[in-house]
């Protein structure tokens, strides 16, 4: 149950930070020489690296790559990402 | 949640520009059994999936079908470039052209647009893969097609691999039917359906 919660609270960190990226790149996309941009978006990217690091170590594949050799394809799992009730 | 990958899945390099020969690729852009069809088809089937090799199944194949309406796509754009006006009239590009010039609009050869009734989201499983059987097939029949009436290498070479992944789809949705049969009822297979009379002890 406290891995559960562990594994919500990362995940929530996790859509935060993605999040941050997404909404920073667009801006980027039509400032690209903005260095204040560029510095909080390497700031949130080291961020989500050890963040996503954390998250599929301990609770499963976010992608295909995050695949870290278990004896079972542990990517189809549930839940998957819709399915907002205990699997 | 998806990402772009600014990468093909596998490489486009078109030489020589061919209207007419586009106008023929463009249907597996946004024809009845084109990619744009495809990944919509699979994504939108999948949230009711009862099993989670399905699931995983029609997560993975739905997102390449996506990489793979960019791939067509980068066909379409790669033999309208640089085309002179008489190419255009000549070509019988002329018709496209005059609504979208060279923009990539997803539509079918035969001009009718994209359309969502060209596909089934039914809720039914062994219904659902039959459909997409049927769909990879009538995919694979398309591209077998545009190789009959394209000559040009460098897009026969991608038409190919794209064909070929018609065939692994099949397969995979083969095996996902065979999957979930094997959690039915051998005598009746269609006593209940799964994605809706018990979501959740069918295993």
């Amino acid at each position: 149950m406290e891995n559960n919660m562990n594994a919500a609270a990362l995940m929530q960190k996790i859509m935060i930070c993605k999040f941050v990226l997404l909404e920073t790149g667009m801006f980027l996309d039509t400032h690209p020489a903005n260095q204040e941009a560029l510095a909080y978006f390497v700031k949130y990217r080291d961020l989500l690296e050890q963040l996503l690091k954390e998250y599929t170590t301990n609770y499963g594949p976010i992608t295909h790559a995050d695949f870290n050799g278990g004896p079972t394809w542990n990517w189809i799992d549930e839940p998957w990402p819709w399915q907002n009730r205990e699997a | 949640m998806w990402n772009y990958q600014k990468s093909l899945q596998y490489p486009v390099n078109i030489k020589n520009p061919n209207a007419a020969l586009a106008r023929v690729v463009i249907s597996q852009f946004g024809g009845p059994d084109g990619e744009l069809g495809a990944a919509n088809r699979y994504l939108a089937q999948r949230y009711t999936s009862p099993y989670p090799e399905v699931t995983g199944i029609l997560t993975d194949i739905g997102t390449e079908e996506l990489g793979h309406a960019e791939m067509v796509c980068a066909i379409v754009y790669q033999l309208t470039r640089d085309l002179s006006m008489d190419e255009i009239k000549k070509s019988g590009f002329d018709t496209y052209f005059v609504d979208h010039t060279t923009g990539l609009y997803p539509q079918a050869a035969s001009g009718v647009p994209f359309s969502a009734a060209a596909f089934q989201s039914k809720g039914d499983v062994i219904t659902d893969l039959h459909e997409d059987m049927a769909a990879e097939q009538k995919a694979r029949t398309t591209y077998d097609n545009i190789l009959r009436l394209a000559d040009d290498p460098d897009v026969r070479d991608v038409i190919k691999f794209l064909r070929q992944r018609e065939i692994v789809h099949y397969q995979r949705f083969g095996e996902a039917l065979r999957l979930s049969q094997d959690r039915l009822d051998a005598k009746n297979f269609y006593a209940f359906n799964p994605e809706f009379d018990t979501k959740r002890n069918c295993k």
